[in-house]
């Protein structure tokens, strides 16, 4: 089997379960349950069926199935509708289609520059951060770049 | 076998009909059934045939027109008329657009076809401004439409309830509220009180980065540019290729296209 990312190199079927930590430099398919961390130098395939308690760590995963930990990607984070992930996420680039479940953080930011870094402004005049902190009552005021 | 025939008579004094004869034409039968012997030559025509006999024949005739029974084929090297011009073109009946209308005073959804500037609800009998309005300057009055307002980059709010449908922000809202029946979008150049705009959808247009501070509730959000918030929505979030979104996010569905960027605390569940 060649090394491609559509063919992973190692599979664990919907029968196997497994204890420990799991480590690779290619890419893994998982349809069974794992019980431990996934470290991984390509991509990841956590199939429908699988049911992974621990962090993965791989370069790109593509996740169908259920995952109990932290998600970190190199690359990509792509997420099928029937997803359920519970956990944090960090990658590059994310992909979510409708129908997933996650509970988590998420850390996605292609651009890698933080998000609505402009002065936000009142209506009226500018109002800096420490405006903004009490900015319950009058200043509700939203961003311009 | 035809039976005796009766001396035809004068010409001039049949009936008060002239007698003459067309091509085409099927014989006259008598009274009795016979049909007339074509010896005779005679036919019925009342005046007015008599009359466009006349125009034809003093026609000049330099065309062979066609007789009746044999319609002339179109010639195969003659260019097509404009009525056949305007024929091969219509191939199909033109539908005017349809609009989904929301009466601001009963709320019933319909269907208007075409343009149009003002209607009536189909359920309330209202008479429902459906126009959309432009504001690009100093505004201080109230109004209602069931179509879009948009205030424009140079307009300004300053007091008034404005009510459509669609609200597209991109001026400055000062005071006064507007309030959209289905969706507002917020577009680069927007400055508004998060208290003074309602609206069940809302839509982040490109270029525009928009930051809300209290925590908001919508129906859908749709993302392109990008948006810092706390929002609880209970239909489906968007997230567009080039857009992001950072804060807190409690949603029933999530969609990011790749590419688009997500720092967020996330609650995705039905």
């Amino acid at each position: 089997m060649d090394n491609n990312n559509k063919n992973p190199q190692s599979v664990i079927s919907n029968e196997v379960e497994i204890t420990g930590t799991i480590r690779s430099s290619g890419s893994v398919q998982i349809d069974g349950k794992l019980d431990g961390e996934l470290h991984c130098g390509g991509d990841a395939v956590i199939g429908k069926s699988a049911n992974i308690k621990g962090n993965l760590a791989v370069n790109s995963a593509v996740i169908e199935g259920a995952i109990t930990g932290n998600v970190t990607a190199k690359d990509r984070i792509e997420m099928k509708s029937t997803a359920r992930v519970t956990g944090d996420i960090k990658s590059k680039r994310l992909s979510v289609e409708d129908g997933v479940t996650f509970i988590g953080r998420s850390e996605v930011n292609p651009s890698g520059s933080p998000i609505a870094q402009a002065p936000i402004m009142s209506p009226a005049s500018d109002a800096n951060a420490d405006d903004r902190a009490d900015a319950g009552a009058t200043a509700r005021a939203f961003a311009r770049r | 076998m035809t039976g005796p025939t009766p001396a035809p008579p004068p010409a001039h004094l049949h009936d008060g009909k002239l007698f003459c004869r067309r091509a085409g034409q099927a014989r006259p039968r008598q009274s009795n059934g016979n049909r007339v012997s074509k010896s005779q030559k005679v036919n019925v025509v009342d005046g007015y045939t008599a009359l466009k006999a006349a125009q034809h024949a003093a026609r000049p005739r330099d065309k062979a027109e066609p007789t009746p029974s044999s319609p002339a084929a179109p010639a195969e090297n003659q260019p097509p008329s404009d009525l056949q011009k305007l024929g091969a073109h219509i191939t199909r009946t033109a539908v005017p657009a349809k609009r989904v209308i929301e009466c601001y005073e009963c709320g019933y959804k319909f269907q208007l076809h075409g343009k149009s500037a003002t209607i009536n609800c189909n359920k309330c009998r209202a008479m429902l401004d459906i126009s959309d309005h432009v504001i690009d300057q100093k505004w201080n009055s109230s109004f209602k439409t069931a179509g879009t307002i948009h205030i424009a980059a140079g307009g300004v709010v300053e007091t008034g309830e404005l009510l459509g449908n669609d609200i597209i922000l991109e001026g400055v809202l000062e005071a006064g509220t507007v309030r959209a029946l289905r969706k507002i979008e917020l577009r680069p150049g927007a400055r508004f009180s998060e208290q003074n705009i309602q609206a069940p959808d809302l839509v982040i247009a490109t270029g525009a980065t928009i930051a809300f501070i209290d925590p908001a509730e919508f129906r859908d959000v749709e993302i392109f540019g990008a948006l810092r918030a706390n929002l609880s929505v209970t239909g489906i979030v968007t997230i567009h290729a080039a857009g992001s979104f950072e804060g807190e996010l409690h949603s029933a569905h999530l969609i990011v296209e790749d590419g688009g960027g997500l720092i967020a605390d996330l609650r995705v569940f039905k």
